[in-house]
């Protein structure tokens, strides 16, 4: 047998069999992650459809009638979450990982951004209120870059070494999960 | 009795700074753009009011038509209340004389101060929006999140800008002198190579309690005013290479002219006192031309 001939086997001994896929895990941690992303997305649609709309230019009274009520909503139709429902333990790894990969490649600045005037790891809950008595931490754009896109509705936020999800209009804490950042 | 005398002439003199009228230092042109410029100001505090009282005087010689707010807006609470007492009362004068305020976001508002009409911001966190009769643009960015689909609409409304003067504001400033906060650096490598890219010729930022005028950075001026209502005494690191003219002693806020290629500006004390002003001239396409020399700022 020759050597082309020789490689060939080889390849066709390595190929997957017809029925097997191959499949990109972490892009598999990502959809899901993307898919309880949607799924929370659409109960707040069904929810902030069921609220007077809220004009580009509102007096007071009515931006902050629309928040609670947002709130309130949101509040009672998931009375069930838990932290975890969409930082689930696959991706909360994938975001650590993601989180050092952008801070690494970077300098100090990312990691300071990250510090100044962070509150630290102060109590919070799901499904609460994000603290007005507290400033919202930068999040530096490198890791905004790095981390998987958010619908508008969502941001991420550090809080101490946390990593929240925020619902940035209702004000809430969806989800979060500790040691976002490494030391 | 001359002991007195001396003691009543004392007493003047101490109210003096307190008490001064604004001298204005610019060109005052007609058909000029005539703007303020506060940032750091939802206490309710007296300080605001006092700041807001010497933005009511100025405007009588100076009449300026808009005013940019650079974030942190309303701190604390942010009840319907508290939008009067942080907002509403200390600038009602400015208000019912038909001044428009375009507002920036802080890491102390709530995102949902886009709504609110008297902030012009039209629901949205991050905007444009063009000087009523002159060539300007103005770039209002949300840097407490600067992510991609905010770089990605920054760089498309910096491209299509066609506008001679483009001016960006926002909370945190890419230089700073300040101990507290310093420069957001971060901030700083994604934004600052589009404004050179695309011509930006000035930008504003609050955050840190005091007013600095950094030195041309690439070309382009920066001006930090987050002393319109909060102050850091004495926060500017001394002998720091990036100021250019500081003032952390009281509060302050600034007045801009912007004039065919000029953009004048003064800085005013609580006290009425003009703590720097000078010029700056446009920067030019870069295809055409060089970017100003550190000089083009007196």
């Amino acid at each position: 047998m020759t050597a082309p001939q020789l490689a060939l086997l080889g390849m066709l001994c390595l190929a997957p069999g017809q029925g097997s896929q191959r499949v990109n895990p972490d892009a598999q941690i990502q959809k899901d992650f993307s898919d309880r992303v949607d799924r929370y997305v659409e109960v707040r649609k069904a929810i902030e459809s069921q609220l007077p709309a809220l004009p580009d230019r509102a007096e007071p009274e009515a931006i902050t009638h629309h928040q609670k009520a947002l709130l309130a909503g949101l509040q009672r139709a998931r009375s069930g979450a838990r932290p975890g429902d969409i930082f689930t333990e696959d991706i909360r790894h994938r975001i650590r990982r993601l989180i050092a990969g952008a801070l690494s490649q970077q300098g100090s600045a990312p990691r300071e951004a990250i510090r100044e005037e962070n509150a630290g790891n102060i109590p919070i809950r799901v499904n609460a209120a994000f603290p007005t008595s507290v400033a919202l931490p930068t999040v530096p754009p490198q890791v905004l870059l790095a981390l998987p896109r958010l619908p508008e509705e969502l941001e991420y936020r550090f809080l101490g070494t946390r990593l929240l999800l925020l619902d940035s209009r209702a004000n809430m804490v969806v989800d979060y999960m500790d040691h976002a950042l490494r030391k | 009795m001359r002991s007195r005398s001396w003691l009543a002439l004392l007493v003047t003199l101490a109210w003096v700074p307190l008490s001064a009228s604004i001298q204005i230092q610019l060109p005052n042109k007609d058909g000029s753009l005539r703007l303020a410029v506060i940032a750091d100001t939802g206490t309710g505090s007296s300080s605001q009011y006092e700041i807001a009282s010497r933005l009511v005087e100025a405007r009588q010689t100076f009449p300026f038509e808009i005013v940019l707010m650079l974030g942190d807006n309303l701190y604390g609470g942010e009840r319907p209340q508290d939008f009067q007492k942080k907002f509403e009362k200390p600038y009602k004068p400015l208000l019912d004389a038909g001044v428009k305020f375009y507002a920036a976001l802080g890491n102390h508002d709530d995102r949902e101060q886009r709504f609110y009409n008297l902030f012009n911001m039209n629901g949205e966190l991050y905007y444009t929006f063009k000087a009523p009769k002159q060539n300007v643009r103005f770039f209002v960015l949300e840097s407490s999140y600067m992510d991609r689909k905010q770089l990605e609409w920054l760089e498309r409304q910096l491209q299509n800008s066609t506008e001679a003067w483009k001016i960006v504001y926002m909370h945190h400033p890419l230089y700073s002198s300040g101990a507290a906060h310093g420069s957001s650096v971060s901030l700083r490598e994604v934004l600052e190579p589009l404004f050179i890219k695309y011509n930006v010729s000035v930008v504003f930022a609050g955050h840190e309690h005091f007013y600095e005028r950094i030195k041309p950075q690439n070309g382009i001026a920066y001006f930090t005013e987050g002393g319109s209502a909060k102050l850091r005494k004495g926060n500017i690191r001394k002998g720091s290479p990036l100021t250019a003219k500081g003032f952390d002693t009281d509060n302050s806020f600034m007045l801009v002219e912007i004039d065919r290629d000029q953009m004048h500006f003064q800085a005013i004390s609580r006290a009425g006192e003009t703590v720097d002003e000078g010029l700056v001239m446009r920067r030019k396409d870069a295809e055409t031309s060089t970017p100003p020399a550190a000089g083009s700022l007196r």
